[in-house]
């Protein structure tokens, strides 16, 4: 059973170099889902490694850590 | 000869295409233009990018994209903005993801001035993809060695710049360029960045380089959508030039007209 909301710990991470608050152990799959980013419509990235889709609810968020996240766009 | 050019298919990584012309999307002034310009290239390949953004849920569809999927069109996708073998292989590892194709136009920047190719980062990036399953096309200078180098990590089709990317001024170093095509004949060549002109890409396959990819030239045009066909045939009658046997230039004059004796005595 999962923590009152009150209760959890928050930590500071980077989204394309913009800080944001996250609850301590949320994965990149929870952040995704709560950002209501589009999930198919974009690639990421853990500290300059590629996490892919399937493994983003795998991928625990530390405090610091770097998310870059991709989107498709015109290109020569 | 008509017949030959039909079976004249250009053949990357298995797989064969009639169009010798490569398209890049970037630049349109809206995504109708490029639509239309898409479908007068008759290009069969298409170049597309990725960009540090976040699309939400609520704007996934994009309109410039939708052109590029609903073309039915090969994607490559570049890694453009790329300065080191490592960001690269990460950013190749996400458009590998997003558009579902091993094939990745490597692009590693050395020079912010020129935007030329970092070699030694390219031929870093290219075994370490190669050892991940991905078909490389490797957007390189006219070096032999580098590209050579390239070649041996497991890059599949060499991309060597006609002159800095957007920069319109055409085939800089055709000797160079002619001595690569020579060194090279079994290889897949593209000449990538510089075109500026039908001229320019006309010379290019006249030379016998493979295909053409051209962006800026087109994009940055008044009329996208006329420029392209000016493109097009440019690159089919070079290729057809080529094919046929281009004479060699002399230094003296060789009448056309043979008379056999004077005319008059």
């Amino acid at each position: 059973m999962s923590l009152p909301t009150k209760d959890k710990k928050n930590i500071l991470i980077l989204i394309n170099n913009n800080k944001q608050v996250v609850f301590e152990n949320s994965s990149l799959e929870d952040l995704v889902f709560k950002q209501k980013i589009s999930r198919d419509g974009v690639a990421t990235a853990v500290n300059n490694k590629f996490v892919c889709k399937t493994e983003r609810k795998d991928c625990i968020l530390k405090k610091n850590d770097s998310v870059t996240i991709f989107s498709a766009i015109t290109g020569g | 000869m008509q017949k030959d050019l039909e079976k004249d298919f250009l053949e990357l990584v298995g797989i064969k295409f009639k169009s010798r012309f490569l398209l890049g999307t970037a630049g349109y002034a809206s995504p109708k233009i490029l639509l239309n310009t898409v479908i007068n290239s008759h290009s069969q390949i298409l170049t597309v990018g990725l960009k540090r953004q976040i699309t939400y849920e609520q704007n996934k569809t994009n309109a410039w994209i939708d052109v590029v999927n609903s073309s039915k069109c090969k994607i490559l996708p570049n890694t453009a903005g790329c300065k080191t073998a490592k960001e690269a292989v990460v950013l190749a590892q996400m458009s590998r993801e997003l558009f579902g194709t091993n094939w990745v136009k490597l692009e590693v920047v050395g020079d912010e001035y020129t935007l030329q190719p970092d070699c030694f980062e390219l031929v870093d990036a290219t075994k370490k993809l190669a050892g991940m399953g991905f078909d490389v096309f490797a957007f390189c200078t006219e070096d032999l060695i580098a590209a050579n180098r390239l070649m041996s990590e497991g890059c599949k089709v060499l991309m060597p710049w006609g002159s800095p990317i957007g920069s319109g001024q055409g085939l800089k170093n055709p000797e160079k360029l002619i001595r690569m095509r020579e060194r090279f004949p079994d290889v897949k060549l593209i000449i990538d960045a510089g075109i500026g002109a039908p001229s320019h890409a006309s010379f290019a396959m006249e030379l016998g380089f493979d295909a053409v990819l051209l962006n800026s030239a087109i994009s940055q045009s008044v009329a996208p959508e006329k420029m392209v066909v000016a493109f097009r045939d440019a690159i089919v009658a070079g290729r057809q030039a080529f094919k046929s046997g281009l004479i060699k230039p002399q230094n003296f004059a060789i009448a056309s007209t043979i008379i056999g004796e004077r005319h008059f005595d």
